[in-house]
């Protein structure tokens, strides 16, 4: 019993065909903001390579965010019509987690980021206990920069994830020792992580609503305030729309 | 930064024409002025030159036109919007930051924080007198190294077409 | 492809081109069975959660329930419906692409066509739903937020565009105008209102464009020489007559609409006018080109108030006459938000000439 899986929060457009412990077949690439364009026929070309009709599937799990608004949206309107019409459900995934699946070994943090902009970027920690994906915490809004230098007070090895680290990390900024950025093979989002996850949502019967369901944005806005909320002591005097700066050493 | 006048829409049009030849992929086009400036007008002529074969209209209604020429460029008109919520909602940030095309954006100044750490600025502004009123003064500014070399280029050319 | 004949086909039309989210269904080419339009249904209390502030634009959240009920409403299920049409531009290009995936998403699972259509088109289709009845060929003036254009519509499949607008739409050029007069948003129809306590030939403004047989529209200009007007009286100290200035301002734009519209229609030898798009339910416009119509002689139609707004309804209508000559779309399809009009010719006919 296969799932269809997508990702389409980043520049990075992914979809694949999986069953529990084993990946059929998938497609990745880096399409810059044509996700309108590829995704759909992407589709059928990964469930024909998979020799899988739609009508077959087990479910459709997506990637639902944080990322590109358009890019959320491209995907999870062509998940929720298809489980719609093919009366299946619907799993949500969040981006950031799929990225942490890449290398599931104990004893090291992962530090998945997805671009935010203006040298920002969504963020969250991770580590693999006992077969199992961990988040240490919730989705942050931060300066790259700032999450860096942030990652020296931690105890254990970091592996930074997401493609935003070969553009705006990798080659710009002094890593700290114990930080290293994830080969390029293994940084990109892929729906095969997606689908992994996926797979234990559905055994589990977390499905989503294909009514409502919505990407998760975390807009400047809301960003801030939720991070002033966690950090009632570093609430600055400065304008709404100031970047985000983490004090060392807290997540 | 530099200023030079055009006293028809002819001259906005060559003027569009000569900044669309030299212009490098990837700049962001910062378009400043009131209403009946010429914003659009200019975009239409540097879009022209750029290879753009269709339509090319004010993206008021729509806030962002998409448009192939010789590269892809995005045309904002940021004149509707009226929160950064919305802003960011249309995937602005998404397409200036690094951009893989050239972006144009007019009634800029709407959203001065909203802008990338380097763009090229135009300010368009009219000629108070009404017995000139198809004048206009452009005035050119580069923002971080590239736009402000940019502009220096610029203004030997336009002095040396002059 | 279905077995069904053509009167029997349901479309499924899908719009999410600016702030309505719309799904429709329609039997053959004129029965609409349902048109469900977001703002208009509260279709997102109907499952529960906190409404959000703006949700008529939230078309993610929107685009499921708004099909969902219009298949209920059309008593019609899904796996009956023969083609999707879905609105590919001009529009906000973000709500533009949640209709094109869904869209996508839909006639693939379905596996039926998929066709793509353009919202200003629909706009000229929604006289077809308005008026069973009417058929072409026929002048269609089409005035919508961000297009003017005038389009003889010889057939379902052959329209020839006389002239659009260069610059400023009609309706850019009323909200910038009302803004510079400091009136609320949306400024159409507050001109509108404004304008009726005013004197229409109090000012005198250029109309652009005016030589007989242009049909090209202009409204920059006409823009340019209100806000100069305006400058200069500030700059006099005169009070502003607003009501005038709008009167004015609307007889100008009504006036170059009216005139090129009945000129075209006469020179086309065309007995009929239409009017189509969001800003048809201007009352100075819609009134002045009937009484015009009259005038010359020709038969004028108009689409109702629902029909006039985006809609789904017309989206559908539009799509099966499309898929009425075998124009689908693949699954490549992408949203053009700066999409205009453009003649048409179906393609086993010579090319058009002029």
């Amino acid at each position: 019993m296969s799932i269809l899986a997508i990702d389409t929060a980043t520049q990075v457009s992914s979809v694949a065909i999986a069953q529990a412990g084993r990946l059929q077949a998938e497609i990745t690439l880096q399409a810059r903001l044509t996700h309108s364009e590829t995704l759909m026929p992407h589709i059928q070309q990964v469930l024909d390579m998979a020799d899988t009709k739609a009508a077959d599937l087990e479910g459709i799990a997506i990637s639902i965010g944080p990322g590109s608004f358009t890019g959320l949206r491209i995907g999870l309107a062509t998940a929720k019509a298809m489980c719609y019409a093919l009366d299946k459900p619907l799993v949500t995934v969040s981006t950031l987690a799929a990225l942490a699946c890449h290398l599931p070994l104990p004893g090291i943090c992962l530090l998945p980021l997805i671009d935010a902009q203006k040298g920002n970027a969504y963020y969250a920690r991770y580590h693999w206990e006992n077969g199992g994906l961990v988040a240490e915490d919730e989705v942050s809004v931060g300066a790259m920069a700032d999450i860096v230098a942030g990652c020296a007070a931690e105890k254990r090895p970091v592996i930074l994830l997401g493609d935003v680290t070969q553009r705006r990390i990798a080659g710009c900024m002094e890593l700290p020792d114990n930080v290293t950025i994830a080969p390029a093979h293994e940084l990109m989002p892929r729906a095969a992580c997606v689908a992994m996850l996926g797979l234990r949502e559905l055994a589990q019967g977390h499905t989503a609503n294909v009514m409502d369901a919505a990407p998760i944005y975390i807009r400047r806005s809301e960003a801030e305030v939720l991070w002033e909320k966690r950090h009632p002591e570093s609430v600055s005097t400065q304008e709404a729309h100031a970047v985000l700066v983490p004090t060392e050493g807290k997540s | 930064m530099f200023t030079c006048k055009t006293k028809s829409p002819a001259e906005t049009l060559q003027l569009a024409q000569l900044v669309g030849k030299h212009i490098h992929e990837g700049t962001v086009l910062a378009l400043v002025g009131d209403l009946g400036a010429g914003k659009t007008l200019f975009v239409q002529g540097l879009a022209r030159t750029l290879g753009v074969e269709g339509e090319v209209t004010s993206p008021t209604f729509s806030l962002m036109n998409i448009y192939d020429g010789i590269c892809r460029l995005y045309h904002f008109d940021l004149y509707r919007l009226e929160t950064e919520a919305e802003l960011e909602n249309i995937g602005f940030y998404e397409y200036t930051d690094e951009p893989d095309g050239i972006v144009l954006i007019e009634w800029a100044d709407k959203f001065p924080e909203a802008l990338p750490e380097e763009y090229l600025r135009i300010d368009i502004e009219r000629n108070g007198d009404e017995a000139d009123a198809d004048e206009r003064v452009f005035t050119f500014s580069g923002v971080g190294e590239d736009n402000e070399e940019f502009v220096k280029e610029l203004e030997k050319l336009v002095y040396l077409g002059h | 492809m279905s077995r069904k004949i053509p009167e029997e086909w349901l479309t499924l039309g899908l719009e999410s081109s600016c702030d309505e989210t719309s799904a429709a269904v329609l039997r053959g080419g004129r029965e609409v069975l349902s048109n469900v339009i977001s703002t208009q249904i509260p279709v997102h209390q109907k499952f529960g959660g906190v409404v959000p502030e703006i949700a008529s634009r939230h078309h993610i959240v929107n685009i499921m329930p708004v099909i969902d009920e219009a298949l209920r409403q059309a008593e019609v299920r899904l796996k009956d419906i023969d083609q999707v049409a879905v609105t590919y531009g001009p529009g906000l290009v973000g709500a533009l692409l949640v209709g094109v995936a869904a869209a996508k998403g839909l006639a693939f699972s379905l596996g039926v066509p998929l066709i793509g259509v353009n919202h200003l088109e629909g706009h000229i289709f929604a006289n077809f739903l308005s008026d069973k009845e009417l058929e072409p060929p026929f002048m269609a003036l089409v005035v919508s937020g961000g297009h003017t254009a005038l389009v003889h519509v010889k057939d379902y499949d052959r329209f020839t565009l006389l002239g659009q607008t260069r610059d400023d739409a009609a309706g850019e050029a009323f909200d910038k105008i009302a803004r510079v007069m400091g009136l609320p948003y949306p400024g159409g129809p507050r001109i509108d209102a404004l304008a009726r306590e005013g004197n229409p030939l109090a000012i005198d403004f250029p109309r652009a464009l005016d030589e007989k047989g242009n049909y090209e529209f202009s409204f920059s200009g006409l823009k340019s020489a209100v806000l100069n007007y305006i400058n200069s009286e500030k700059m006099k100290g005169h009070e502003l007559a607003k009501a005038d200035i709008a009167a004015s301002f609307q007889h100008s734009v009504i006036e170059v609409l009216v005139t090129k519209a009945v000129e075209a229609a006469k020179a086309a030898g065309c007995g009929r006018l239409v009017l189509a798009g969001g800003v048809a339910a201007n009352s100075g416009l819609e009134a002045r080109l009937r009484e015009a119509a009259q005038a010359a002689g020709l038969r004028f139609s108009y689409p109702s108030r629902l029909l006039c707004t985006d809609n789904a309804a017309m989206i559908a209508c539009r799509g099966y006459y499309q898929a009425l000559s075998g124009e689908y779309s693949d699954f490549y399809l992408n949203a053009v938000p700066g999409l205009g009009l453009s003649s048409r010719v179906p393609d086993d006919h010579e090319p058009e000439e002029g």
